[in-house]
């Protein structure tokens, strides 16, 4: 699929209060990516604007309603209205959840967790070739940050992810943050997870802050929050990762508090430095 | 494993996640209260301020601890059936009407209603606006002519002062100088990207109505004439729901169809002239 992808500067999540911003800065992201719900209605301001940001912009379209996750089917509907979002914008990418969030016809706006079981690996496959041949296009799918874990599970996360792609065709989304605030609840080593995930499939790298708070047995508990600066181990999991990849892009998300745009722009500007600090060796030994 | 183990499971995940007293699904290992919570305030907290988002002047007229006792328990009665969150308080108005702690404040279905409208209006399909000219160029024909309205267009009779509070409670909240009981018509319509909400008469609203629902400038301007129950016909047109019209039904003004028509014009609560059958 997209092949230039590492030569997209970093980009950011598009909040409705940065467009004016946005549109009169000259030097502003990479690239923004939206909520696919957000823009499914039929008109109006918000297609007025995204419509704006992509003639200037490559745009990402990041689904958070399918729930690929559902022991159910998909939301045919819901389905079409992605694709109608996808038709309309043409994006670089799009992605979706391992995650569920409806149940029977209960939607519930979080990201739900799963268990590791073959069954849910065959309905996540399922979903995955459903949805990518309904888009007539891959798609990719991105890992969890999880608060609990199912006794039930028969694999790790890596290794369902890993037979997922396999499986689907799909892409990945690597959340670092959501690496990190994995890792920490349950006691592994984010590291040691990187070194399993399959990173041949991955195009698009999300890094994000989180809030820190403890469980009830005084276990720390991190919370994905996206309402703040990206925290300094998520840099140093980006920075030790980049030379790894061999085409991704990257994200800023910052949902919640958002701040004002030079603060969220300065983010990405600092993701674009850390990529030349550590790709430089690797392009002088490439010269 | 049996054959549907995570239908089972999710069902009760998402049980728990709605009803505070419920336990944490046993299926969830390495877990706690506070871990399993996260998800449960994730949803719940997001849920209210969906309609937090979706109801503003809801929530200004009924102070926030108010409204976070009423969004709670809906959110845990009727959660969302479409991921669009921008659609969701679908049943908020009837559960405000259904509060028996709201019985003084029988207006606020109505407002609730009105902000749903808005949201439905705000988002609807961008169309053409009719130009006057159009209407012009039929000369003698014009009052056989039909109209086609705008996606965004709706419409809304009450037997409450629904506009007035609605608008006064998306600014200050000040309400001191409005008449709660007076009834009001009102028209929505989206010129560009702003919705634009307009009291009109009686008449004015029946002749929208009618015009909106298929019927010619001469039925509809007969219609305005006898406006005492606006919104009650049966409307054709799926995209402009009408609310039944208050018993209180406003005093009817003298119809004048001449600023009718201005305002149908220049609102932009229509597109373009129905096509006829050739003949």
């Amino acid at each position: 699929m997209n092949t230039k992808l590492n030569s997209l500067k970093a980009g950011a999540g598009l909040k409705p209060e940065h467009i004016s911003d946005i549109l009169a800065d000259d030097d502003a992201v990479g690239f923004f990516e939206v909520h696919a719900e957000n823009y499914m209605g039929k008109g109006g301001g918000p297609h007025a604007t995204l419509t704006a940001i992509r003639e200037r912009f490559p745009v990402f379209v990041h689904g958070v309603g399918l729930s690929i996750g559902a022991a159910g089917d998909l939301d045919i509907a819901h389905l079409a209205r992605l694709k109608t979002v996808v038709d309309r914008y043409d994006p670089l990418i799009v992605s979706e959840h391992l995650a569920w969030s409806t149940h029977d016809t209960h939607y519930l706006n979080d990201l739900l967790p799963v268990p590791y079981t073959r069954e849910v690996l065959n309905r996540v496959v399922s979903h995955m070739v459903q949805v990518q041949d309904t888009l007539g296009r891959q798609i990719l799918l991105e890992n969890p940050s999880t608060y609990v874990r199912f006794e039930q599970s028969t694999m790790a996360e890596t290794e369902f992810i890993s037979e997922v792609a396999h499986r689907s065709g799909c892409g990945l989304l690597l959340d670092l943050n959501n690496v990190f605030v994995s890792a920490t609840n349950h006691d592994y080593s984010a590291e040691r997870y990187l070194a399993d995930f399959p990173l041949q499939h991955v195009r698009e790298i999300h890094l994000a802050g989180h809030d820190m708070d403890w469980d009830d047995a005084g276990h720390p508990l991190l919370i994905d929050a996206h309402d703040r600066a990206v925290g300094p181990d998520v840099w140093k999991l980006y920075a030790d990762l980049l030379p790894k990849l061999a085409n991704v892009a990257t994200l800023i998300e910052w949902d919640n508090d958002v701040p004002a745009w030079p603060v969220l722009k300065a983010e990405a500007k600092a993701a674009d430095a850390i990529r030349q600090r550590v790709m430089q060796p690797e392009l002088r030994r490439a010269s | 494993m049996q054959a549907n183990s995570w239908q089972a499971q999710a069902a009760e995940f998402s049980t728990a996640l709605l009803r505070p007293e419920a336990a944490v699904p046993s299926g969830a290992s390495i877990s706690s209260p506070k871990r399993f919570g996260v998800y449960r305030n994730n949803v719940n907290l997001s849920l209210i301020k969906a309609l937090e988002a979706n109801f503003p002047a809801i929530r200004k007229l009924l102070g926030g601890a108010e409204f976070l006792r009423i969004a709670t328990a809906h959110v845990r009665a009727h959660p969302p059936k479409s991921p669009l969150m921008f659609t969701y308080g679908q049943d908020f108005a009837a559960a405000l009407e259904a509060d028996p702690q709201l019985a003084a404040y029988p207006y606020l279905a109505d407002v609730a209603r009105l902000e749903m409208l808005w949201l439905q209006s705000y988002h609807e399909a961008d169309a053409p606006m009719l130009e006057g000219a159009a209407l012009a160029a039929l000369g003698e024909d014009v009052f056989e002519a039909r109209l086609v309205p705008r996606p965004a267009l709706r419409m809304f009779s009450s037997s409450f002062a629904v506009h007035s509070i609605f608008a006064s409670n998306r600014e200050d909240g000040d309400m001191s100088r409005i008449d709660l009981g007076k009834p009001e018509c009102v028209v929505m319509t989206r010129p560009q990207f702003e919705v634009q909400v307009h009291t009109v008469e009686p008449g004015t609203f029946a002749f929208v109505h009618a015009l909106a629902s298929g019927a010619t400038l001469a039925d509809a301007a007969e219609d305005a004439a006898h406006p005492s129950r606006p919104g009650q016909k049966e409307h054709p047109h799926a995209e402009v729901p009408a609310q039944p019209a208050s018993k209180h039904a406003p005093q009817a003004q003298p119809f004048d169809l001449q600023s009718a028509i201005a305002f149908t014009l220049q609102s932009g609560a229509f597109q373009t002239l129905q096509q006829e059958n050739s003949l």
